[in-house]
């Protein structure tokens, strides 16, 4: 304790000017960071800013393409998972995968097993006066390393999976381990926050700490410093009395204007294609969609939602917030721990909250994860897009006729302006951007009322961006309604006539953007 | 090329190089008479080997096909033993036999949602033993000869029990390609999730997927029934795993949404080659199954379906 406040640095794990791509996504570009032993180091950034990818440097799953790693000042190279234990360096993940049959000694030592052996054989005994002295040591003595992993609340098994990182570096001889810890808070209650809070004080003395979060509050509460990451890059450093003396200085950094130019201006999407936003209707008009006491969770506080016809609205919300999950409720998916609301409201009429029965009338999901939840790889193009056809007017007939398939799917290649040579082709042979088109193309022959997108520009190239909104202003104005939920403010701002924000599953506040003018700071701040 | 194409397409080549080394090696091969004897030895490996496909490519797998077969021929012997409207009514009734069969499986599978490995291996024992129970395990001759002359019989040079397996053949690659239904086994093999999102009542297609492959099941126990002249205890349930080996061969893959009857066709070709060659050459019957054995494993191997064990960690 008294070295770390005697103000000398000592440096546990760095990392200089890490790059990293992912095919033509620059994930990280010079991303450099240093975590100090005997601090917390907070790491944050919007959804795609690259703190996913900087873990995974800094773990041994990838590798960077440039860049050192430095472990108390002497380079070193992870190739895996393991260099990276060995080197003392560990992650613990949000909800951290333990065997929920095994009893915390067991699942402490795992995979250290050969550390606890008597005439040869493993001793369970040897472990567990192993792990009840390290719990007592550590000031956790409520905890008995014979409860079964599965029994306990998410917020301790989190305290466990700490304590474990300090018995395996014990184990492994490690003095100062590195933890990082991804999003520990995002699952847990208050009480929980402040046991969890407690006792990474408490570990701070023996380690060096980064933890990963969207909320900026507990940032500012529990880090020595901060580190934001933004569009892969460093967007700003700053120790947390910087940090508390300018609040703004971190949302700042998240939302991408540097402190020096406070006035920067956010960059349009594409302001050639993207003109004005879509004006909202009088509130006069009918609800297309509707939908009454919403709640996503027992201790959510319920909502409304309603869509009019010709709406376009955005959803917005860091991860975790419920955005998706209210879409995925809209379209009559189950939604966990989401209380059960039985009738949609479509038009004034009710329907029954089931995916057959709104698909049929015309309310279309198009989900965020595309690999898995809408392409079908090895069909081809038009397959893709026939696959859901005549589906709202339930005849859909025994017999496929292929020729007219194929017609109607080189129709709407050409409508959606998807470069493609032959629509036989299969679909996992084009780029991301087609792939998603392929699918809106799919919704489209749905002849769809209601339009609910989870994320559809994510991993998409700025030109197709450009196409897909203008895509959205025509159908808006051939009267469909949207629902967008987007990570990307730029793009809620410059499509979306109206915007909601989501936080922990409660809507918080509901922007009027009729005239384009929010502010994506404005709405950042009320997300985070 | 996609890797189930390029399985395909090597064992076309395969076959190619069997038929020239057999024919090479054995005077006798290349002869009608023989190409007759493959063709009847290979149709009713090829129905119940089409009849598995069904739930393969819908992502699940059948392994009651055999014990199915086995009940369906056992009932329509019986049938045919007692004459009169019995008789008459035997196809029907082995194909109802069939029918109910897969509906069972479909049902434990897709309703109450059971990983459909361990339902049919339920079913697969259960309806063994409950056929080998009907008849007390003595096999029950068949001395019908109307039913002899329809399915097994010559047509021209061909042998009516391969026209049979044609149609059925036929009938199936229909469904597959040119069917709602078909197109949503793709689909639904391809990505269930991705299936339900687009619509696809894909509960009621896994029913399907097992009816199909109840009904034609029960049909390749007929065949042969009709062809050994008797129903008798467990007589399809050795044909289980060929017809897994041959669907493999062909280029279908256990992981489902690729695939298909015609190529099932071409994978029961080259097996019946295989075994049909080798019992030629009098290779000793135990070294065929291990050539058998390596066959599946090579194509296998050439099909790259392979799990990684890194797949399921983050």
């Amino acid at each position: 304790m008294n070295e770390v406040e005697s103000g000398s640095r000592l440096p546990a794990l760095e990392g200089r000017e890490l790059s990293k791509r992912y095919g033509a996504t620059q994930a990280l570009q010079d991303v450099s960071i240093c975590l100090e032993r005997g601090q917390v180091t907070a790491l944050a950034g919007e959804n795609g800013a690259g703190k996913s990818t900087l873990i995974r440097l800094l773990t041994g799953v990838e590798r960077a393409d440039h860049g050192v790693l430095l472990r108390d000042n002497v380079p070193i190279r992870l190739h895996t998972r393991h260099d990276a234990t060995a080197a003392g360096i560990f992650c613990v993940y949000q909800d951290q995968p333990s065997v929920s049959g095994f009893e915390v000694y067991r699942q402490t030592y795992l995979g250290y097993e050969n550390h606890f052996r008597r005439r040869g054989l493993i001793s369970d005994s040897l472990m567990r006066r192993a792990c009840s002295d390290l719990l007592e040591d550590l000031g956790l003595s409520s905890i008995s390393p014979t409860q079964r992993m599965g029994t306990l609340s998410p917020g301790v098994r989190e305290v466990v999976a700490l304590a474990g990182v300090i018995a395996v570096s014990q184990v492994l001889k490690v003095k100062h381990p590195v933890i990082l810890l991804d999003e520990p808070t995002s699952a847990l209650s208050i009480e929980e926050l402040d046991f969890l809070k407690s006792f990474i004080e408490l570990l701070k003395s023996r380690s060096a700490m980064l933890f990963v979060s969207h909320r900026v509050t507990e940032v500012l509460e529990w880090a020595d410093a901060v580190c934001v990451l933004r569009d892969g890059r460093n967007a700003d450093f700053m120790t947390r009395e910087m940090a508390s003396a300018d609040r703004d200085r971190v949302y700042r950094a998240m939302g991408g204007v540097h402190p020096q130019g406070r006035d920067g201006k956010k960059t349009p999407v594409d302001s050639e294609a993207v003109t004005a936003a879509i004006p909202v209707e009088s509130s006069a008009s009918p609800d297309r969609f509707s939908l009454a006491g919403v709640r996503l969770h027992a201790h959510a506080l319920a909502f409304d939602f309603r869509v009019r016809a010709r709406e376009i609205v955005g959803l917005a919300g860091v991860e975790g917030s419920g955005k998706e999950e209210v879409l995925r409720f809209c379209a009559g998916l189950s939604v966990d721990g989401a209380l059960e609301c039985a009738t949609v409201h479509i038009d004034g009429r009710p329907h029954r909250r089931r995916l057959a029965d709104l698909l049929r009338a015309g309310v279309v999901y198009l989900s965020g994860e595309r690999q898995r939840e809408g392409v079908f790889g090895r069909l081809s193009i038009a397959e893709n897009m026939a696959v859901s056809r005549r589906i709202a007017s339930g005849r859909q007939g025994l017999f496929i006729r292929r020729w007219d398939e194929r017609a109607r799917a080189e129709r709407l290649v050409s409508t959606l302006s998807i470069k493609v040579s032959d629509v036989s082709a299969p679909l996992q042979s084009l780029s991301g951007g087609n792939q998603q088109k392929v699918l809106l193309g799919r919704c489209l022959e749905l002849k769809p009322r209601v339009m609910l997108l989870d994320n559809v520009t994510r991993g998409v190239d700025i030109g197709t961006k450009a196409s897909i909104y203008v895509l959205f202003r025509s159908l808006a104005e051939n009267g469909v309604s949207l629902i967008l939920a987007s990570d990307d403010l730029d793009e809620l701002v410059s499509v979306a006539g109206r915007i909601i924000v989501f936080k922990g599953g409660q809507l918080v506040r509901e922007f009027d953007n009729s005239n384009g003018d929010v502010d994506p700071l404005q709405i950042l701040t009320t997300m985070v | 090329m996609t890797e189930a194409l390029r399985t395909w397409l090597g064992s076309v080549l395969v076959i190619i190089a069997l038929i020239v080394v057999f024919s090479a090696l054995q005077p006798r091969f290349m002869t009608v008479l023989n190409w007759q004897n493959i063709a009847s030895q290979m149709s009713v490996l090829l129905v119940i080997s089409i009849a598995g496909t069904f739930p393969i490519l819908v992502g699940s797998i059948d392994l009651s096909v055999g014990s199915i077969g086995t009940l369906a021929g056992i009932i329509v012997a019986l049938s045919l033993q007692r004459g009169g409207v019995g008789g008459t009514l035997a196809v029907p009734i082995g194909l109802l036999v069939g029918l109910g069969c897969g509906l069972l499986n479909g049902v434990l599978f897709a309703m109450l949602r059971a990983p459909s490995f361990l339902v049919t291996l339920g079913t697969f024992f259960a309806l063994d033993g409950l056929a080998s129970w009907i008849i007390g395990g003595t096999p029950i001759p068949i001395t019908d000869e109307n039913a002899s002359g329809v399915f097994d019989s010559n047509l021209g040079a061909f042998p009516t029990i391969f026209l049979w397996g044609l149609a059925i053949l036929a009938v199936a690659v229909l469904v597959c390609r040119y069917t709602r239904l078909g197109r949503h086994m793709y689909a639904v093999g391809g990505s269930e999730p991705a299936a339900l999102l687009a619509g696809v009542n894909v509960r009621l297609v896994k029913v399907t997927a097992f009816l199909l492959s109840g009904l034609l099941a029960s049909f390749s126990g007929f065949l042969l029934s009709v062809h050994t002249l008797s129903g008798s205890p467990g007589q399809n349930a050795t044909l289980l795993l060929p017809s897994i080996g041959a669907i493999v061969i062909g280029g279908t893959t256990l992981s489902g949404g690729v695939g298909g009857p015609h190529r099932t066709f071409v994978g029961v070709l080259l097996l019946t080659i295989l075994i049909n060659g080798m019992q030629l050459l009098a290779v000793d019957p135990y070294l065929q199954l291990v050539v058998e054995g390596l066959v599946v494993i090579v194509a296998v191997i050439m099909s790259r379906e392979r799990v990684s064990v890194f797949t399921a960690v983050k």
